[in-house]
C-alpha cells in the first residue's frame, strides 16, 4: 500500500476505532493529519485544472489504492480497468472540480461511482431478463461478507436495508469517506446523508442488538441498545 | 472548510458514531482487499500520461509533424510521457469525457490495445528514423555473453574472449516463411504485409507471433525500415497491451508491452528513444513447458565486420 493512501478498512485493528474514541476522544489527530492530505489532494486537482499535469500524476499515485479497493470490493474481476476508466473521466473532467464543494477525494470517488454505475448498467443491458437497469452491486458485496464469514445476522440486517442507505454505509465503513464526502459520491445533499446514515444504524442496532445485560458488566461501545446514547 | 469539519456536538467524530453499531468492525474488515500492484499502478499511469499527452497535442500542435522530421525534442517527450501516444481510444475519455462506452465506441480494453497500439506505431517513426549501416555479422550482446550471427547464418559465441561456431542459426520465421539473411533483406517491410504474415495459422512447432517479431527486432540484421514495419505491425496484433515505464533488470527505463496467447505470454521492454529493444521475457503459461521462463538482456546489438 502507498503510503499516502488511506488505510485499507481490513488493514484496521478489530475495535481500533473504538480503542482510538478512548485515547483521543475528539479524534483530533487523525483527522489532522488527513486534513493536510485533502488540502494538497485539492492544491493538485485545483492546479491540474489549470494545466500542471504533473499535479495530476501526484493525484493518481495518491488516491489510486483508495479508488482501486472501492471497485475490488463491488466488482472485483473489473477492477484495474475501472479503475483507469476512472482516471480517464477525471482528468477529463478536472476543470469541474470545484473546492469549495467538497473535497477532492470525494470528488474522485463520485467520478468512480459513475464509472462503476455505467459498468453495471451496461453489465445489466447484457443480461437477458428485462427490468430496470442494475445498478447495485449488492449481490457481489454480499459474496464478499459471506466469504468473510460475516455472521448471518449482520448480513441479513445489511440485506433489509434500503440500497441507498447500505451504499451510504460502505461508503462511511469501507472508502473510509465522512458522510459529506459520501453525499458528494451519490450526488445527494449533506443533511440527506446524514438523515439515511442515522437511519441505518437504528436500523441496525434495532436488528442487532442483544437484550440490556443487566449489571456493571453489561455490553458497551459497539453493542449499545437500540435506545442507545447517540440516537 | 473541509470535510472532516463534520463532528457531532460531543465532540465525537461523526463517521465514528454513524459506525457505531454492532459488527461495524466486522464490516470494516470484510472489506478488506489486497492492495492494488505496483505493475497495475504503471498501468494507469501510463495511460493517464497518454491522456495528458492527448491533450496537449490536440491543443497545443497544429500541424502533424511528418514521420522523417520527428525532431530529437520530440522522441525525448516521447520517452518521458511513457507512451509516446496519441492514443485513438483515449481521446474519446480526453476531449468529451465520457466512457468508449457512453459513445459506443467500445471498451475501456479496446482503448488500453488502442494506446498500446500507438505506442508502437510512434515507436515504428523512432526506428524508421535511425541510420541504416551493414556490416559481415550481427552481433547480440546479453548480460549472459555475445554472439554473432555471418551472413551465411554461421553462429558464433564467445566465450573467454574466444569465439566457437555453434554451427548454423535456424532461419529466422516470418509467419510462413523461413528467411535467411539475404531472404530477410528482400522481406516486405509493409507493416499490413507483415501483419499478415504474422497472423498466419501457426505451423507446427511455429513460434508466437509476438516471439517472431521480437526476435527480428533484436537477434537480426533488420533495417531501419523492416524494424519500423514490424514494430507497426506489433501493434496490430490481438491482444497487445501498453503496461506502461518500467525498469529493465539493469536498471535502465523503458516502456513495456505485453501480448498473451493461450499458451504463453511475452513482455517486451522497449527504449522509447532509440526503439531498441532492452529486455525480452517470454513464459509458456501452459502446456508441457508450463512455467517455463526465457529472459533475455539485450546491451547492445548492431553490425559489425569482425569478431571479438
Amino acid at each position: 500500500m502507498k503510503p499516502d493512501a488511506p488505510d485499507e478498512p481490513g488493514n484496521r485493528r478489530r475495535g481500533g476505532l473504538r480503542r482510538r474514541r478512548d485515547s483521543d476522544p475528539r479524534g483530533t489527530t487523525a483527522e489532522h493529519g488527513h486534513d493536510g492530505e485533502h488540502a494538497d489532494s485539492n492544491a493538485q486537482l485545483t492546479r491540474s485544472a489549470h494545466g500542471d499535469s504533473v499535479a495530476f500524476t501526484h493525484l493518481v499515485k495518491a488516491h489510486s489504492s483508495a479508488l482501486y479497493g472501492y471497485f475490488a470490493r463491488r466488482v472485483p474481476a473489473a477492477s484495474e480497468d475501472l479503475l483507469a476508466e476512472t482516471w480517464l473521466q477525471a482528468f477529463a473532467a478536472r476543470r469541474t472540480f470545484d473546492p469549495a464543494r467538497g473535497s477532492a477525494r470525494g470528488w474522485l470517488f463520485g467520478v468512480a461511482h459513475n464509472v462503476l454505475a455505467q459498468y453495471l448498467r451496461r453489465a445489466g443491458r447484457r443480461e437477458p431478463a428485462p427490468g430496470p437497469d442494475v445498478t447495485d452491486p449488492w449481490q457481489v458485496v454480499d459474496q464478499r461478507l459471506d466469504a468473510a464469514a460475516m455472521a448471518p445476522a449482520l448480513r441479513r440486517a445489511l440485506a433489509e436495508l434500503p440500497a441507498d442507505e447500505r451504499e451510504l454505509l460502505l461508503l462511511i465503513s469501507w472508502e473510509q469517506l465522512t458522510p459529506t464526502e459520501a453525499a458528494a459520491v451519490v450526488g445527494i445533499p449533506a443533511g440527506t446523508a446524514r438523515s439515511r446514515l442515522h437511519r441505518a444504524r437504528g436500523r441496525l442496532r434495532d436488528r442487532l442488538t442483544m437484550p440490556r445485560a443487566t449489571g456493571p458488566a453489561g455490553p458497551a461501545g459497539r453493542n449499545l441498545t437500540a435506545t442507545g446514547d447517540l440516537a | 472548510m473541509t470535510t472532516y469539519d463534520d463532528t457531532e456536538a460531543n465532540g465525537m467524530n461523526e463517521r465514528g458514531a454513524l459506525l457505531d453499531f454492532p459488527g461495524a468492525d466486522e464490516l470494516a474488515t470484510a472489506g478488506h482487499v489486497e492492495p492494488l500492484s505496483e505493475r497495475a499502478l504503471a498501468r494507469v499511469l501510463a495511460e493517464v500520461e497518454a491522456a495528458v499527452a492527448t491533450e496537449g497535442t490536440t491543443v497545443g500542435v497544429a500541424t502533424v509533424t511528418p514521420i522523417r522530421r520527428l525532431t530529437g525534442r520530440r522522441r525525448a517527450l516521447i520517452g518521458l510521457l511513457t507512451t509516446a501516444a496519441v492514443a485513438t481510444g483515449v481521446v474519446t475519455y480526453a476531449n468529451n469525457g465520457t466512457t468508449s462506452a457512453g459513445t459506443g465506441t467500445g471498451t475501456h480494453s479496446e482503448a488500453r490495445a488502442n494506446t498500446a497500439s500507438v505506442f508502437l506505431d510512434d515507436i515504428s517513426t523512432v526506428a524508421a528514423s535511425q541510420s541504416a549501416s551493414s556490416g559481415k555479422y550481427w552481433k547480440t550482446r546479453t548480460t549472459v555473453g555475445t554472439a554473432y550471427i555471418s551472413q551465411s547464418m554461421d553462429y558464433y559465441v564467445v566465450n573467454g574472449g574466444k569465439a566457437y561456431r555453434k554451427g548454423l542459426r535456424p532461419d529466422w520465421q516470418v509467419g510462413p516463411k523461413d528467411l535467411d539473411w539475404k531472404g530477410l533483406e528482400q522481406l516486405t517491410t509493409d507493416s499490413g504485409k507483415l501483419l499478415g504474415l504474422l497472423q498466419s495459422p501457426p505451423r507446427p512447432k511455429s513460434i508466437s507471433p509476438f516471439d517472431q517479431a521480437v526476435t527480428l527486432l533484436t537477434d537480426s540484421p533488420a533495417s531501419p525500415k523492416l524494424r519500423a514495419g514490424v514494430f507497426k505491425a506489433m501493434g496490430g496484433l490481438k491482444g497487445v497491451k501498453l503496461l506502461g515505464q518500467v525498469k529493465d533488470s539493469t536498471g535502465r527505463g523503458g516502456t513495456a508491452v505485453e501480448f498473451a496467447e493461450a499458451r504463453s505470454l511475452g513482455q517486451v521492454i522497449v527504449d522509447p528513444k532509440t526503439s531498441a529493444i532492452l529486455e525480452y521475457t517470454f513464459t509458456w503459461t501452459a502446456g508441457p513447458s508450463k512455467g517455463k521462463v526465457t529472459h533475455q538482456t539485450f546491451l547492445s546489438t548492431g553490425f559489425t565486420d569482425k569478431i571479438g
